[in-house]
């Protein structure tokens, strides 16, 4: 039995990993489904229906299940159409901050010296800045846009990355292996991909599944004050701005944006959890 | 010689896999008897059995009688009384084994304070009487350092001093000259011999070093897979010695003339 | 083979108090201080000396891993001084290290296979044999290949080591404290071994380890050092029969004979020992004055040994 398969059988015992995997499947599912389903067209205004609470409720109606917004817009379809805008900002703002601290992280890791201490200094410099408000001023600056979120999120969060991989890899870099690697003549390309790579992955996975978590809470925030998407598009954050105006008269308009927001960022944190707690990537030993 | 101390089919599981069978053997006062064999024979966890320090996932089986009580069984409130006083621990690295934050002076006061009920002033006069015992010539200056501030073979001698503080009827060195130098190791050895013969203290001395067992030990039990091989004693070994695994120990050692005992 | 001259190496430690900030020369720690080695084709030199003593800088250095301060290395009539990596190349090769911890000197997230395999190909040695015949010098059979580090014994992963320094045909191989971190029946099965290899393949070795029987049992000749320098040189069944230097005497005592006695007589010091004499003098039973005053230098005793001490000069 290989260790990853062994490691996938630990978690497949722990109920919070499957419960909190179950629900990152579904909200993946939605994300990825939600421009082909049957939903209708979640900007379409029905002033008709403005407010309606679900269907389970009095004056509720089948056709808009989760009722309908403030426009009497189909809040079901908002939803899941929120749910693809939160994973393409997940994934996307992920790669990207991922990149840049595996890349940034495993340089200065590897090289120490004078490479390193530039590089630490600027990410002490840039953390110095409160991230929301750097994030607010971002935006500010490249306009309110998706893609521009997506950018905010890498630039703010590229420093947890750099610094939590950069000191792995120190730690790693004072094994033997990499010693005898250079003494077999090895170039320092391959021993930071081939070498060191490899041992630094366990924590690589967990740091990003939090900061997948980081990203959409980043993203809903955003929006919420109205400098995440554009106003055409359905975000949680725009959701939970506009259910909030009327949450005297229809709760509901807060409810099901904010339990869909909590429930992917609690699951992700969970999973980060237990990732952590079943693999310690400084020993690579499976408890 | 009395029995001070006897283990009676000792079992210890860890996550339910015996690591310990069956380990029986007996420790006279003043005695010092070895528990010799490599590492994973269950050696370390036969001694923190003793003092009840195994970790939590190990479940121990057995008697363990001590001057008539069984350790295994009695409350833990009884045994923080017995740790420390009665029965103490050394441990391999006596760099970590001394709090870093502490110095000297309160590490080795407290445990007085503890279970001899001295006052802080009495206690740091003991402290340098001990000291002088284990062959520390300056004791007031070593006193006022912390552990990082003087050498391992000197961390491992105020380990000692802490080990006799309370003059125990049982110490349990575990692999206390491992970390050391050769020739640090030699004078600590000494040293633990001169104060074991000064106090009539058992020792059960846990080593993979045959040869040093050999040099300190009256008797010593050769431990291979978490079971006793056979009780020997340390004089009559190479005469006595029947079990293929104490043979085997027996040929390994390195020593200066012939490289190896052939 | 290998000729070394007059190796120092500095290291500096990071200051502890707010003095050490301004005094550099306080935090300067001479790993090595004037150290010439000479290893011949075939010839095993065993050094031997207490933890912190610089044998393995020593090794460190002469493998190129660290460049040293002071001093030249001479590999195979080449200088390899202040040669870049680039130009090590075909000097790595040559010259193989094996380490003390197994544990930490294969990479736990590759297989033995690529272990040994990816050295080979980097060196343009790889054949379809390769592996399988490296791993059956070392005593392990072909199934090893496909296994990762965690799911072999310390014994097995050292064989894996040498097997893999073995592959790249080196003519030179350094032992660093390879069997500290074994039982002690692994430790004589490993050393066999690296004994017949040594004859098979007719390799020229630098074994390090702090146990002088060890090192008595693997080598041609024996340098002992302490605190950075070597004290005392010579071929080893001289040196253990007839050890000159007081430090090498206390270390011979301290050997623990399971048949005799033991009684080593050297003392232990309190506090560092700076001073500008003799680095051994506040230990060594036969100090006087001048040993506190001067610095002995290794000289030549007779035509096969040397000492650094003035009981001897």
């Amino acid at each position: 039995m290989t260790t990853a398969t062994i490691q996938a059988r630990l978690l497949l015992k722990s109920k919070k990993a499957v419960i909190s995997t179950a629900v990152l499947v579904f909200f993946f599912a939605a994300g990825l489904s939600a421009p082909f389903l049957p939903l209708p067209d979640p900007n379409k205004q029905n002033l008709n229906a403005i407010g309606l609470p679900p269907f389970w409720v009095d004056g509720g109606e089948l056709a808009h299940p989760l009722g309908t917004d403030s426009l009497g817009r189909d809040v079901l379809s908002r939803l899941l159409h929120g749910a693809s805008v939160a994973l393409y900002v997940a994934v996307a703002a992920t790669a990207l901050t991922a990149t840049i601290g595996i890349v940034l992280g495993i340089t200065a890791g590897y090289f120490r010296g004078k490479v390193d201490d530039l590089l630490m200094r600027v990410v002490d410099i840039w953390m110095s800045f409160p991230p929301i408000i750097l994030a607010i001023v971002l935006i500010s600056v490249l306009g309110v846009d998706l893609n521009n979120v997506v950018l905010a999120v890498a630039l703010v969060d590229w420093t947890r990355f750099t610094r939590v991989l950069r000191s792995e890899v120190l730690s790693i870099r004072e094994k033997d292996f990499v010693t005898a690697a250079q003494t077999i003549g090895f170039s320092p390309n391959y021993i930071m991909w081939k070498e060191i790579f490899p041992n630094i992955l366990p924590t690589f996975i967990i740091i990003t599944t939090l900061e997948m978590g980081i990203a959409i809470s980043v993203e809903v925030l955003l929006s919420f004050v109205g400098l995440g998407v554009r106003p055409t598009t359905s975000s949680w954050g725009t959701m939970l701005a506009d259910g909030l105006n009327y949450f005297r008269t229809n709760p509901y308009g807060v409810l099901f944006p904010l339990s869909a927001t909590i429930a992917v960022i609690l699951s992700l944190n969970i999973l980060g959890e237990v990732l952590r707690e079943k693999i310690d990537p400084r020993l690579m030993v499976i408890r | 010689m009395t029995k001070l101390l006897e283990v009676r089919e000792l079992n210890i599981k860890i996550f339910g896999k015996p690591v310990v069978k069956n380990v029986s053997f007996e420790v006279e006062s003043g005695e010092v008897f070895g528990l010799v064999g490599e590492s994973g024979a269950g050696k370390s966890l036969t001694g923190k059995a003793i003092i009840r320090l195994l970790p939590p996932e190990a479940e121990a089986a057995g008697k363990i009688l001590f001057k008539g009580n069984d350790l295994l069984s009695i409350h833990e409130k009884a045994m923080r009384k017995i740790r420390g006083k009665e029965i103490t621990l050394i441990q391999q690295d006596p760099v970590t084994s001394l709090n870093p934050s502490f110095k000297i002076k309160d590490q080795i006061t407290d445990i007085m304070k503890l279970h001899l009920g001295l006052t802080s002033k009495e206690a740091e006069e003991r402290a340098v009487e001990l000291l002088k015992k284990v062959g520390i010539t300056s004791p007031e200056k070593v006193l006022h350092k912390y552990p990082h501030q003087i050498s391992g073979g000197m961390c491992q001698r105020v380990m000692i001093a802490i080990a006799f503080a309370c003059e125990p009827s049982l110490v349990i060195a575990d692999e206390p000259t491992t970390a050391l130098d050769v020739i640090t190791q030699a004078l600590v050895i000494n040293l633990m011999k001169q104060i074991q013969r000064q106090y009539n203290t058992a020792i059960i001395f846990i080593t993979h070093n045959l040869a040093l067992a050999l040099n300190i030990c009256d008797r010593i039990a050769v431990m291979n897979n978490g079971s006793i091989v056979e009780v020997l004693d340390a004089d009559r070994v190479f005469e006595d010695a029947r079990h293929e695994y104490t043979l085997s120990l027996l040929t390994s050692i390195p020593t200066i003339e012939k490289s190896f005992i052939r | 083979m290998l000729q070394a001259i007059g190796l120092s190496k500095v290291f500096s430690e990071p200051a502890r108090s707010l003095r050490d900030i301004f005094n550099k020369e306080a935090r300067r720690f001479y790993a090595l201080r004037d150290v010439s080695v000479q290893i011949g084709e075939e010839e095993v030199l065993g050094i031997v000396g207490e933890s912190g003593c610089g044998k393995s800088t020593l090794a460190r250095t002469v493998a190129r891993i660290y460049t040293p301060d002071k001093g030249r290395i001479i590999f195979m009539g080449k200088d390899i001084t202040h040669l870049n990596n680039r130009e090590l190349f075909d000097a790595r090769r040559r010259m193989q290290i094996i380490f003390q911890n197994p544990y930490s000197s294969l990479n736990p997230r590759r297989r033995v296979s690529d272990i040994i395999g990816d050295p080979l190909r980097l060196h343009g040695l790889y054949e379809e044999s390769a592996i399988s015949e490296a791993l059956r010098a070392v005593g392990l059979d072909e199934t090893y290949a496909k296994r990762y580090p965690h799911q072999l014994s310390g014994g097995e992963r050292q064989r894996v080591a040498i097997a893999r320094a073995l592959a790249l045909r080196p003519s030179l191989m350094i032992a660093d404290e390879i069997t500290s971190s074994l039982d002690v029946s692994t430790q004589m099965r490993i050393l066999e071994l690296l004994k017949r290899i040594k004859n098979e393949y007719r390799l020229s070795m630098m074994f390090i380890s702090h146990d002088l029987a060890v090192v008595n049992y693997m080598s041609d000749r024996v340098a002992v050092m302490y605190a950075g320098e070597i004290v005392e040189e010579g071929p080893s069944h001289e040196i253990i029969n007839n050890p000159l230097h007081p430090y090498t005497q206390a270390l011979i005592e301290s050997v623990p004979d399971p048949r005799k006695g033991w009684r080593p007589r050297v003392k232990e010091v309190e506090g560092d020992h700076v001073s500008p004499g003799c680095r051994f003098a506040p230990r060594c039973p036969y100090a006087f004055e001048k040993c506190y005053a001067m610095r002995p230098t290794l000289t030549q005793y007779n035509n096969s040994r040397k000492v650094a001490c003035f009981l001897h000069q």
